[in-house]
């Protein structure tokens, strides 16, 4: 019993770590807590998101699907496995786990929006940006900032046909 | 140095900033002229010339007034911004991260800053450090994308 309260409190201390940018150590926490228990698919699932922060997409794509093998119909697992999809450029498999995700909440808009991303990353920006519109804003920070690199990178297109 | 100079160039500073504020750079440029021949050692005209400068793209007096600001405080984060944005525009990307990473070490909370170096490591092709970037800047700004995006918009006119 004391095992998982510590485990989970050193999870959130991991994500603490995470979320202020402190990678190397909630990669760390991430990776000792996995090894504890390899079962538990949404810390796999972030210790796959930390490791694509750090820019090891090898790895983070391999430790999101084994958290997807582990917990097929959990919705945060499905969702964290189509950022680190997406942020790997492998949009087709971002695309299925974020359609896995919606499936699973649908009254969710989050997953919705992230496909409307993956469109617009796939080369159908204007197809996608009339879906986010319909979708209405969604203004947690993970998708603000992915929105912001595929609209960056359509503005950097534009400044250099210009 | 008189007083007298001090006082009247504090005053076409203040004008400067006024007419900057308003929009209005050519005025602010000459204003900021201004003070600094009532005064050439009041603080900040550099870079109050260099942002003025900038936002007439004329980029070269802009990056020398910058420089001379940040001679005179170098750890300066809307300094560092500017100069970084300068680089970016000469596409020395490296440098312009550089410049963005020691604005923020001086104000974490620099929004600006962390757009410009999730714009910099886009082009250096660091998508993970990009959208570490532009996480840190969603979060100090919840709205930023949405208003890049309806820049885009803008200019496609979509």
């Amino acid at each position: 019993m004391f095992e998982n309260l510590k485990r989970g409190m050193l999870f959130n201390k991991a994500q603490r770590y995470a979320r202020s940018g402190r990678i190397d150590e909630a990669l760390g926490l991430f990776e000792s807590l996995t090894g504890q228990a390899p079962d538990w698919a949404i810390a796999k699932s972030h210790h796959a998101m930390a490791l694509a922060r750090k820019g090891n997409f090898g790895d983070a794509v391999h430790v999101a699907t084994e958290a997807s093998g582990i917990a097929p119909d959990h919705f945060a697992v499905a969702l964290f496995a189509g950022q680190v999809f997406f942020d790997a450029g492998r949009l087709e498999d971002a695309r299925g786990a974020f359609e896995k995700a919606a499936e699973i909440e649908t009254d969710n808009t989050l997953p919705r929006s992230y496909l409307a991303l993956v469109q617009m990353a796939t080369g159908d920006f204007q197809e996608g940006y009339n879906c986010l519109r319909e979708i209405g804003p969604e203004r947690q920070p993970e998708f603000q900032a992915r929105l912001l690199m595929i609209t960056e990178q359509e503005l950097a297109k534009g400044e250099k046909r210009k | 140095m008189s007083s007298g100079g001090w006082l009247k160039g504090r005053r076409h500073f203040s004008r400067g900033i006024k007419k900057a504020s308003g929009g209005q750079y050519e005025e602010a440029l000459h204003e900021f002229e201004k003070a600094r021949e009532c005064h050439p050692k009041l603080r900040n005209v550099d870079s109050c010339l260099g942002e003025v400068y900038i936002q007439l793209g004329r980029n070269r007096p802009a990056e020398e007034h910058l420089k001379a600001a940040l001679d005179g405080d170098p750890t300066n984060p809307v300094v560092l911004h500017y100069l970084g944005r300068l680089a970016r525009d000469r596409r020395n990307f490296k440098a312009a991260a550089d410049f963005q990473q020691r604005a923020l070490a001086q104000d974490p909370v620099y929004a600006e800053a962390s757009l410009e170096l999730g714009r910099s490591h886009l082009a250096l092709g660091d998508r993970a450090a990009a959208v570490s970037a532009f996480e840190r800047c969603a979060r100090l700004e919840p709205d930023v994308a949405e208003s890049r995006l309806a820049e885009f918009a803008k200019e496609r006119g979509s």
